[in-house]
């Protein structure tokens, strides 16, 4: 089986499928492998390994912020410290990409390095302005949370919209990766140019 | 045991140091990166600098220069030979030159390769002196001491002889190298041997079988080479050898419900190698077992199933285990039997690596082995 020496891990499958199509979309390079890590967790234990592999040039990360970015922030730094490699004390607003000892590190933290959430606040800001379902999404989720209904946690409320408002275009059911190829969501926000430089840079 | 590991001046290894070793050691890396070369430290280190040992090793790679006049002075030819066992083939008389396989210990000058569990191998220049405390019948030499000759002047001036010194602990000895061969001189061994077996890759059997096998005949190690074979033959009932040829012994075996007796070579390359190596196992108890590319001969599914008893009996007889391997199914195998938790011993994968000229190690303990292989990341 091949290996690739430049390697971008991902937290799940729907990050994975997003970062294809918009790669696609851009005509970006593809000359990394996009790692479905399942999970932070097990993303995190890999970092030090996949960084031993022979010959290994560029190791790419995109998780999410989730409610504390600070937190994830210093959990990341205190792992490559541990490799000696010393991450600078906040993510640049940009994402980060640095080199060091031959090997080149990315790091972006969805949405946008800023704020909290996740890849599908990220995908929030793809839909396009014009858009007339989407304050009906929003409308029904306070309802139900209003009433108690929802079953989903509100730390995950952002999926339940997303996923809501994808539930009612032409193709019921798409998921964000193939949604963004189907041009439900537009490529043209600062946010996702700002993505593919930062994917770019680390990875050229 | 070699709980570490520092080798100097060693063909391509000019200056490699493992801090820690485990009872079972797996070593990667691509073509050329010194793994056998490793091994054959290692084994060197067991004979304590055996020159019968070296000759072999230099014959295997065409390297013994054989003089062609047996009147002439045979240094020169001697030199060109075992030049090709240091660095660069570098032909230095100063003990920096010299090269060297040890243990690493705490000193007060920090990590430093002992004084006491060693081989070190260097060109010298010296001279004889003659003590004659007591006559004897042949007015020989009884002490040979050797001059260091730094200075280029004193070295015209002087008239030495230039010899091969063999140091092992707190012994050493000078072999003159101005008659052929001068391991011929001398049953002489520095130190005292450590037992040991050296599987080579080209080995699916070696001729020493029916010695090994002789050996613990008859004893309950006969079982343990019965289960390994029945990894690849489950109905292996028993195994013995003949002598088809003179001097030549070939194994044998009769399988369950059948009363022919095969030639174990009739059975293919992977049962063979796998008679090789666990005949070489059995008999390496409190030693080591080197063994050149594991997965020689053996399908990825024999893999494991044969680390399995290697790991157990190098448990039971105290045998430490090096091998070497390309082979992604041999990493696999060999992580899954550590991580297993009947598996008490410790053991690590390390990867060799050229960086600017040197050869640098890369290691992975048995967590770390484990998240590879559950993630799918490449070691070697």
């Amino acid at each position: 089986m091949r290996k690739f020496n430049k390697q971008l891990l991902v937290e799940g499958n729907d990050d994975m499928h997003v970062i294809m199509a918009l790669c696609q979309k851009f005509t970006v390079n593809e000359n990394f492998e996009i790692i479905d890590c399942k999970g932070i967790d097990r993303l995190f234990t890999q970092i030090p390994i996949r960084l031993k592999q022979s010959g290994f040039e560029t190791l790419g990360i995109i998780i999410d912020a989730d409610t504390e970015i600070k937190s994830r922030w210093c959990t990341l730094k205190s792992i490559f410290s541990k490799q000696g490699i010393s991450l600078p004390d906040e993510i640049p607003n940009d994402g980060l990409i640095l080199t060091t000892n031959n090997v080149t590190i990315g790091v972006w933290i969805m949405p946008n390095n800023d704020l909290n959430g996740m890849l599908e606040d990220f995908i929030s800001f793809l839909i396009p302005k014009e858009d007339e379902l989407l304050p009906v999404a929003t409308q029904t989720l306070e309802a139900i949370e209003k009433e108690k209904l929802n079953k989903y946690i509100p730390a995950h409320k952002s999926k339940a919209l997303i996923h809501s408002w994808l539930s009612w275009q032409e193709d019921p059911g798409t998921p964000m990766g193939l949604a963004i190829t189907k041009k439900f969501l537009t490529t043209q926000e600062e946010i996702c140019k700002r993505l593919i430089a930062w994917l770019s840079i680390t990875f050229q | 045991m070699l709980n570490s590991l520092e080798i100097r001046n060693f063909r391509n290894l000019k200056e490699l140091r493992i801090n820690s070793l485990g009872s079972v050691n797996l070593f990667t890396g691509k073509n050329n990166t010194g793994k056998s070369t490793l091994l054959e430290a290692i084994a060197l280190y067991a004979v304590k600098g055996d020159l019968n040992f070296l000759y072999q090793l230099l014959n295997e790679r065409g390297e013994n220069y054989k003089q062609n006049d047996a009147t002439k002075d045979a240094t020169e030819v001697n030199i060109k030979a075992l030049s090709s066992f240091f660095s660069n083939r570098n032909i230095g008389f100063k003990q920096i030159d010299s090269l060297s396989v040890g243990i690493i210990e705490n000193t007060l000058f920090g990590e430093q390769r002992s004084n006491e569990n060693f081989v070190a191998i260097q060109f010298v220049k010296y001279f004889d002196e003659v003590i004659n405390e007591v006559e004897n019948d042949m007015n020989q030499p009884l002490r040979r001491k050797r001059v260091i000759i730094e200075n280029e002047v004193d070295g015209l001036l002087a008239d030495y002889r230039i010899g091969l010194e063999v140091r092992s602990g707190s012994s050493s000895y000078i072999f003159p190298l101005d008659r052929e061969r001068p391991y011929r001189l001398l049953l002489r061994t520095i130190g005292t041997p450590e037992n040991y077996q050296f599987i080579r890759t080209k080995n699916i059997d070696r001729e020493i079988n029916g010695k090994l096998w002789d050996n613990i005949t008859l004893s309950e190690k006969e079982n343990y080479v019965i289960d390994a074979l029945r990894i690849i033959e489950p109905s292996v009932e028993r195994i013995a050898f003949i002598e088809e040829s003179p001097r030549e012994r070939t194994a044998v075996v009769k399988l369950k419900s059948n009363s022919t007796v095969l030639p174990l070579k009739s059975m293919g390359d992977g049962i063979n190698r796998i008679l090789t190596i666990i005949l070489a196992l059995v008999n390496s108890d409190n030693g080591f077992l080197l063994i050149d590319e594991f997965e020689n001969g053996l399908h990825y599914s024999v893999q494991e199933k044969l680390w399995k008893i290697i790991f157990a009996l190098s448990e039971k007889l105290n045998v430490q285990v090096f091998a070497t391997t390309h082979s992604e199914d041999c990493i696999l195998g060999f992580e899954n039997i550590l991580n297993d938790k009947e598996t008490q011993l410790e053991g690590k994968l390390i990867r060799l690596e050229l960086i600017s000229g040197y050869v640098r190690q890369v290691e992975f303990n048995a967590d770390e082995l484990k998240i590879a292989n559950a993630e799918n990341i490449e070691t070697r």
